[in-house]
């Protein structure tokens, strides 16, 4: 009885000398300005599930390599940065929701859009009722910035410009028709319009305009009529599942147009996905890890060695998107979600994913696309001729030519 | 009485709501008011007549769409336009309720489940006037009390529907309908008429309650609107708390919802799985929902109670026969 009480005696003295040190770390944690320390938070939901996620993983990575870099230069204003990420399911109404908890339970600092036009969309809704200003990293449409909104902000190109550079490539091989094969989103819907303008400016007829609901994963019917009207090019805007598909099933039923354009084929997943017959795919693509941007070679470096792949067009609206935040913020000298929206409508700069201005709607207007080409496994830019890496391989050679 | 005065607090207290919580917890009873309302009207045709529906959201959407384009094309009012919503939900589903309550079983599942995929496709495809996939905004709603309060009443009216259906001759006939339809109409019951009347009782509300929710959202598209998610979300929490229950449903959407919260701010990765496993392990352990299991253990008093009243009634004592 007397071993265990001193034994507890001892554990007792060890638990106050315990005690002490932590007070008086506390203390001593005091002196230093605990209350400047406080973090930036920046919140976003952001499809981690559904079928966006497999695209958004790309610009959740390019955050989190931003936010290893922002804190090891000292953080934002000061201050340590950390983020506050939910996951939106890849559903708009999700993704509002989400971002009104952000705002008023959370109190975050500063806000990101959700992955994609729909959640960006209805996400905005909600910022710009609680007057906070929102970076738009992916949103391409053009009609989030046409409902006279005061906080949202593009860095991602307008969607019209993705598909600009198939035009003088479509003209340079001469071809005559087209079909237009999109997510029923409303980037593609903007899109459409875009091909409608600039298709019978190049002496292009467009034979087929087809829409598909989110999450389609068979395209055998729009081939088999592409396959009737035989349409010199195939345009299709959406993710890069779609293009995945689109492109396993055009071989499966040996079919293939002279030239295949996606914005999928863009980014890693495509080239991982569907291998060797990914080869002469083309893609819009607004970034490429080869583009002479400004602190692009450090960024496709570091990106590598986090991740073990080169960023694509989505890893890269991530990282530029955060550095036109950080530049503005640093400017504003300040988190005044008011004087950041000015700062960030007047904002002119570079980031590895490209320039950025915007007009007084907050769309992107300096940021161009580019065309890219799958040529012995890498994406070759085709497209504006001057940046070029290789020459347009048109017609793509037919599954059994190869 | 206990159960007056308890219903008077909870309906005070939700009233209040709006004045005590920040614009978030607005925001978020106002999805739980939103499934509490598809919640109970679910319990009426798929609860209380046993017909299965996987398909209300059909009524869900076709409210939403309706009075968004009362409100954008024609500039109705929105609860002009939710009340429009919901008289839509009601006009079709008369006949709709004709055609499907012919199938039974899995087959009217089955069949409720394509019906609001065939509307989820219209939507996509009339562009014209639904603008396809893009969807349709509506000017933001800078004050969500408004919505709320609507939510609310229709909220309330649905439980109190559901009480007066659970204590009367009616829901007693659709009970019987659930049990063996063929021996209810021998026994003359007149079965298709009020499974059609179920039918349309329970789209009423969805109507109404979508229209709501696009007036919260400020935009509708096909997706949001005809969600599975939404429809499967609405069936488990009917399923916990239990099927054919004045309780039931709202003790499903409650607990569920509170579920769902918790678990995105803590485990986002993982809720979906936990929610499975919640609901799983109601089913195995539970077959007929929370509320069953809370009757039977005598927490609170068995349902119909005026059905009980007149049951336990002793018959007065036969009259003589005059030989």
């Amino acid at each position: 009885m007397k071993r265990l009480r001193t034994k507890l005696g001892t554990r007792n003295t060890i638990g106050a000398a315990i005690a002490l040190l932590a007070i008086s770390g506390l203390l001593a944690s005091g002196v230093t300005p605990v209350a400047a320390q406080k973090p930036v938070v920046i919140g976003a939901a952001i499809a981690l599930t559904g079928n966006l996620a497999d695209s958004a993983a790309h610009v959740k990575r390019a955050y989190d390599l931003w936010l290893e870099e922002v804190n090891a230069r000292g953080g934002l204003l000061g201050r340590p940065v950390k983020f506050q990420i939910y996951d939106d399911r890849s559903d708009a109404g999700t993704a509002a929701r989400l971002t009104e908890r952000l705002i008023t339970s959370d109190k975050v600092d500063l806000l990101l859009s959700p992955f994609g036009t729909a959640g960006t969309s209805t996400a905005s809704a909600v910022s710009e009722k609680h007057r906070m200003v929102m970076v738009n990293i992916a949103g391409a449409s053009e009609s989030i910035h046409q409902r006279g909104f005061k906080y949202i902000f593009q860095v991602v190109t307008p969607v019209p410009y993705y598909v600009e550079g198939t035009f003088p490539l479509a003209k340079k091989a001469g071809y005559k028709s087209l079909v237009f094969v999109a997510r029923d989103y409303a980037a593609a819907r903007d899109m459409e319009k875009a091909v409608r303008r600039w298709a019978p400016e190049n002496g292009i007829e467009v034979k087929m305009v087809e829409y598909f609901p989110a999450a389609t994963t068979d395209f055998a019917s729009y081939i088999a009529r592409a396959r009737d009207i035989q349409p010199d090019i195939w345009v299709s805007v959406g993710y890069p599942p779609e293009a995945i598909e689109m492109i396993r099933q055009m071989k499966a039923t040996n079919y293939l147009p002279k030239m295949f354009v996606h914005n999928g084929v863009s980014q890693e997943d495509f080239l991982k996905a569907t291998g060797k017959d990914a080869e002469y795919a083309l893609g819009m693509s607004l970034y490429e890890p080869t583009l002479p941007t400004k602190g692009n070679p450090e960024f496709v470096k570091k990106f590598k060695a986090k991740y073990d792949y080169a960023p694509g067009y989505y890893a890269a609206l991530g990282y530029g998107g955060l550095l036109v935040l950080e530049e503005a913020v640093t400017k504003a000298g300040g988190l005044d979600q008011d004087k950041l929206a000015a700062t960030l409508r007047s904002l002119k700069t570079e980031t590895p994913f490209g320039p950025y201005a915007v007009s007084e709607t907050g769309a992107q207007t300096a940021k161009k696309g580019l065309i890219v080409q799958v040529l012995k496994g890498h994406r070759e830019i085709v497209w504006p001729f001057s940046q070029k890496t290789a020459d347009a391989v048109l017609p793509m050679p037919g599954w059994n030519a190869r | 009485m206990i159960v007056r005065v308890v219903a008077v607090l909870a309906i005070v207290a939700a009233a209040l709501i709006p004045f005590v919580t920040a614009s978030y917890g607005l925001s978020f009873t106002v999805q739980l008011l939103t499934f509490v309302i598809l919640a109970y009207s679910w319990n009426v045709i798929s609860g209380y007549t046993g017909y299965t529906s996987f398909g209300h959201t059909s009524f869900f959407g076709i409210g939403a769409y309706t009075s968004t384009l009362l409100t954008l094309k024609a500039g109705l009012p929105w609860p002009a336009a939710a009340l429009a919503g919901g008289a839509v939900a009601l006009l079709l589903a008369l006949p709709l309720g004709v055609a499907m309550l012919r199938l039974r079983g899995s087959f009217f599942a089955i069949g409720m489940f394509g019906l609001a995929r065939v509307f989820e496709a219209v939507a996509f495809g009339w562009s014209d006037l639904t603008q396809g996939g893009t969807g349709l905004y509506l000017p933001p709603a800078y004050d969500l009390r408004p919505v709320y309060y609507a939510l609310l009443l229709v909220a309330v009216a649905m439980v109190a529907l559901t009480y007066r259906l659970d204590n009367s001759r009616f829901g007693l006939q659709l009970l019987a309908i659930r049990e063996d339809e063929d021996a209810a109409e021998a026994l003359g019951v007149k079965t298709t008429r009020l499974k059609v009347t179920a039918f349309a009782l329970s789209a009423i509300a969805p109507g109404a309650c979508g229209a709501l929710y696009a007036v919260y959202l400020s935009f509708i598209d096909p997706p949001t609107a005809f969600s599975p998610a939404t429809e499967l979300t609405t069936i488990a929490m009917v399923l916990f708390g239990g099927m054919g229950t004045v309780l039931g449903p709202l003790l499903g959407a409650v607990v569920l919802s509170v579920l769902y919260e918790v678990l995105w701010a803590q485990f986002p990765q993982i809720y979906l799985g936990a929610v499975g496993v919640v609901i799983a392990a109601v089913i195995l352990i539970m077959p007929r929902g929370v509320m069953a299991l809370v009757t039977r253990r005598g927490w609170l008093p068995a349902g119909r109670p005026t059905l009980r009243r007149i049951a336990a009634r002793t018959p007065p004592p036969a009259e003589p026969v005059e030989a």
